[in-house]
């Protein structure tokens, strides 16, 4: 063990003290983590998106809510999105998913048209509640639910002056008046030749009327908060979202870090083999079996340490919230075992230096791209997301994701721990077998 | 070969692909014995150090170390000590780091390494710099370091391929020095080289390769004298020679180029018919000649 160990203590001064090596292991990294921390929206709230993502429900699908569907959409402050796995419309027919989304801190706000909504389409004026629009707001985003009940409001009454253009709509409103006022009973005779002479008058005007002229349809004059929408409570989901966009970029950014650690290395195995201090290594008492677990062990170590001052600095310097010590740990250990695996298959990618460093970081590259190292997986459209799940990158992402700020309870940390210990496996294996090949 | 074979090979033979490397090699070398693998480039000769230190598997053939066995057993390799014809250093450790890296990975610890790294650091010359890294060193600087490096254990035998390529005259001296005085205090040592006045210098025995194949094994001047072949007689004179003397047919002009195996006796006969000799030269044959009469090439060929 004690070989082993010099071994591991000597790797890690040679990559500690390649200086070249550090900017690609420590500083870009940093690098990475500030930049997009910062074009993701910084410390003020992760999620990165410049408008209110909320979730749309159409239980009405009348021409009234296609109005209001459509103001909404045209109004540059909300961002309105179905699940990532159907982009054909992007208003949803169940609320249930509605719920779901927002519970889960991937949407803002729910907003639910429902049945009956557009048989009403001045109710705004009316004070009728049976058709009012519902909203759900996560209550951890309360401060922007004032925000939002603004932005509805200006929406539904454009939608609803819109519709004052309609004359056949408001011909059939105006009939519609005049059969519920001969079928009111309260009221005496010469009240309703009143009312019934005002609807004639105005059913005369609907028809003859410049509405163009009249301005409506136009952009709606500012209108207060009317009794048009109810809000309801929407119950959090147990898992959390990040308090930061620094702590949506700190674990890609490790994992570039990471890949610096394991290319490092990779590249240290061929100098080896290229210098002939492997020969020297291999004629000591050494088995093969203890090289190169005196490899793995300090490309192990070598991660964990760059992940510890990577996170460190992220704490300290970047406010990062740590969710859970301990299954941090967890995910940085099993991060680190993949990219020791890692770091064992790529040392036979090639029979030199440059060749290995090429090939490593040309295979890297996508995988690092698909797994959410470049774009965060919230960001990706959903085939990518499908197909992130063949790549490390996305797994190791994702188990310092549940420890930092997913709120993962050790079960939910799991699968992509072991998903990681497993590549590990396979690949330092792999890696084992191909030096035979490389080193004949 | 003096003493007990430190090192026994029996019949050992490695191919790669349709290229025989190495070709049923048997040789032994004694205790305190310094024996020379001569040959030119591909000869053979890293092949046969790789599968002496355990880094090559024979195909065919057995190596015995000490009576212990073959270097494919840890415990045997730990009595080898290799001088890699690479650099075999970290140039990112100082020499001390290094000697103490390489000390470490054969049990060496406490005071017993700190005794190790100086002696080897006094043997290398580089107890000033032992604390600048080696990379910030000269070629010849680090020769002698990766000398010292295979060292460090106190190997009994010490297995140097190639130690002096690329280095400056001063250097070379050194790791001579070096080397000759580890063979007087009893290290069995290996040593391959194309350069024959190394092997002249530091072996006691010289095995010359080719292609794979062992052509001879023995003492420098008994090679010499079997396949070496004649000495050369180079002389200049004033006037020529009677027609009746025994070297006349040698002459060009005045010029004499005469092989011969007895030179002295051919030299006497010289000066008793001709004091106007203006230059007079002997050429022995040596291992170039040898290598020349077994391969019909030349060394450095």
């Amino acid at each position: 063990m004690s070989s082993i160990l010099t071994l591991t203590f000597k790797d890690l001064t040679l990559l500690f003290r390649d200086k070249a090596g550090l900017f690609w292991i420590l500083a870009f990294p940093l690098l990475y983590t500030g930049f997009f921390g910062m074009v993701l929206g910084g410390a003020g709230g992760g999620g990165g998106s410049s408008g209110l993502s909320i979730a749309l429900v159409d239980e009405d699908r009348s021409s009234g809510s296609a109005a209001l569907i459509a103001e909404l959409l045209a109004n540059d402050s909300l961002k309105i999105a179905r699940q990532e796995e159907d982009q054909d419309s992007p208003v949803l027919t169940d609320m249930e998913t509605a719920r779901m989304l927002v519970g889960k801190g991937k949407r803002v706000a729910f907003v639910q048209i429902p049945p009956g909504f557009g048989d009403h389409p001045f109710a705004i004026f009316s004070g009728e509640t049976t058709a009012r629009l519902r909203v759900g707001v996560d209550p951890t985003r309360s401060a922007e639910a004032g925000f939002l009940r603004g932005i509805l409001t200006q929406c539904a009454f454009k939608a609803t002056f819109s519709r004052f253009g309609d004359r056949e709509l408001l011909a059939l409103e105006i009939k519609a008046g005049r059969e519920a006022l001969s079928a009111q009973t309260d009221l005496i005779g010469p009240q309703k030749l009143l009312l019934n002479g005002l609807l004639s008058a105005l059913g005369t005007f609907v028809e003859g009327a410049n509405f163009d002229a009249l301005g409506l349809g136009g952009e709606g004059a500012g209108m207060g908060d009317l009794n048009m929408m109810e809000m309801v409570q929407v119950q959090p989901d147990a898992r959390a979202k990040p308090a930061s966009a620094f702590e949506v970029s700190l674990p890609q950014g490790l994992v570039w870090g990471l890949m610096g650690v394991a290319l490092g290395f990779a590249v240290s195995i061929v100098r080896e083999r290229t210098q002939g201090t492997l020969l020297r290594l291999r004629t000591s008492p050494l088995s093969l079996f203890q090289l190169f677990a005196g490899k793995a062990l300090a490309c192990l170590a070598g991660c964990m340490l760059t992940m510890t001052f990577l996170i460190g600095v992220g704490v300290l310097a970047l406010n990062v919230r740590i969710g859970s010590p301990g299954l941090l740990l967890l995910g940085m250990l099993a991060t680190s075992f993949c990219f020791t695996g890692i770091m064992m298959v790529s040392s036979i990618m090639g029979r030199t230096e440059q060749a290995v460093a090429g090939a490593s970081w040309g295979a890297m590259m996508p995988f690092a791209m698909l797994g959410g190292g470049m774009i965060p997986l919230v960001a990706m459209p959903p085939w990518l997301v499908s197909a992130s799940d063949y790549s490390p990158f996305k797994w190791a992402i994702l188990a310092l994701e549940g420890a930092i700020w997913r709120d993962f309870a050790l079960a939910d940390m799991l699968q992509p721990c072991l998903i990681l210990v497993a590549t590990g496996f396979a690949f330092y294996a792999l890696g084992l077998l191909g030096y035979r090949r490389v080193a004949a | 070969m003096r003493g007990e074979p430190t090192l026994t090979i029996q019949g050992l033979h490695k191919t790669f692909g349709n290229l025989v490397a190495v070709h049923d090699l048997s040789l032994e070398i004694g205790a305190g014995e310094a024996l020379g693998l001569l040959g030119p480039n591909g000869a053979g000769k890293s092949t046969v150090i790789a599968m002496l230190t355990g880094a090559l598997t024979p195909d065919k053939g057995k190596i015995n170390l000490q009576g212990l066995g073959s270097p494919v057993d840890p415990k045997v390799r730990a009595l080898i000590g290799v001088v890699p014809q690479n650099l075999a250093l970290y140039d990112e450790l100082t020499p001390e780091e290094n000697l103490r890296f390489f000390g470490r990975l054969y049990g060496i610890g406490g005071k017993e390494l700190r005794a190790r790294v100086d002696w080897c650091l006094d043997l290398a010359g580089l107890s000033s710099r032992k604390k600048e890294r080696v990379g910030t060193h000269s070629g010849g600087m680090k020769r002698r370091l990766n000398l010292a490096c295979g060292l460090m254990h106190d190997p009994k035998i010490l297995i140097c391929d190639e130690p002096t390529v690329g280095v400056d005259p001063q250097s070379r001296n050194h790791i001579f020095d070096s080397i000759e005085r580890l063979c007087d205090g009893g290290t069995t040592l290996l040593y391959t080289t194309h350069y024959m006045e190394e092997a002249q210098r530091l072996c006691d025995r010289v095995a010359i390769m080719d292609q794979g194949h062992l052509l001879a094994i023995d003492t420098v001047d008994a090679l010499v004298e079997e396949h070496g072949g004649d000495s050369l007689v180079h002389a200049k004179l004033k006037a020529g020679l009677p027609t009746d003397h025994q070297l006349h047919s040698a002459m060009q002009g005045l010029t004499l180029a005469h092989r011969t195996t007895a030179p002295i006796e051919a030299v006497a006969s010289l000066l008793q018919v001709q004091d106007s000799v203006v230059e007079l030269r002997i050429d022995r044959p040596d291992l170039e000649q040898v290598f020349l009469s077994l391969t019909g090439r030349s060394l450095r060929d």
